[in-house]
């Protein structure tokens, strides 16, 4: 029985926000407070520089190869061309 | 190089940025003396908290004023609709 992953999200992160209010309450001022005020800023910046970083490294080691998909498109011709001729009728609709 | 190469190191390198320029602020600076010549690299130490913050809310902001147009946009043309039969 898997617990739903929504659910279990939502209630993580009502403990944290909880946790991080408490810790509003009673922090002196100083060094320890401010870290604790900047650290869900900065759980946010690191979730949205990994997911650009991601997507970045996706688009740099994106490799096509024009060569490979004109040589499958030559032999998707030949076979239809050639099933076409033992009598089976193809519907060319895929692209 | 190939415009989509280009921009995905461009992406690269800007999160990168953002990463070590916002860690070096927030977590390296306070631990520095207040003479320290790097210091003068960096705002003063609100502004860690107050940007995000203005550029979080604003953003919200946005999308929800985008949003409400578009729903009373929606709600007028449902009437004037209804109104022409």
């Amino acid at each position: 029985m898997a617990l739903p992953r929504g659910k279990v999200f939502v209630a993580l992160l009502s403990v944290a926000t909880v946790v991080w209010l408490c810790g509003l309450f009673v922090l002196p001022d100083g060094h320890a407070r401010f870290l604790w005020r900047v650290s869900p800023l900065y759980v946010v910046m690191l979730f949205g520089t990994y997911s650009l970083a991601c997507i970045g490294w996706g688009l740099l080691t994106f490799s096509e190869c024009p060569e490979a998909a004109k040589e499958l498109e030559q032999q998707v011709k030949e076979a239809c061309d050639d099933l076409a001729k033992k009598g089976m009728r193809l519907n060319l609709a895929h692209s | 190089m190939r415009p989509t190469k280009v921009v995905g190191a461009a992406l690269l390198v800007l999160s990168g940025a953002i990463f070590v320029y916002y860690t070096l602020w927030t977590i390296i600076t306070p631990f520095l003396e207040s003479d320290n010549p790097i210091q003068r690299l960096f705002p003063p130490r609100e502004y860690a908290i107050i940007l995000p913050v203005f550029a979080g809310v604003t953003l919200m902001g946005l999308v929800a004023m985008l949003y409400g147009y578009l729903m009373i946009k929606e709600s007028f043309r449902k009437r004037d609709k209804a109104k022409q039969k």
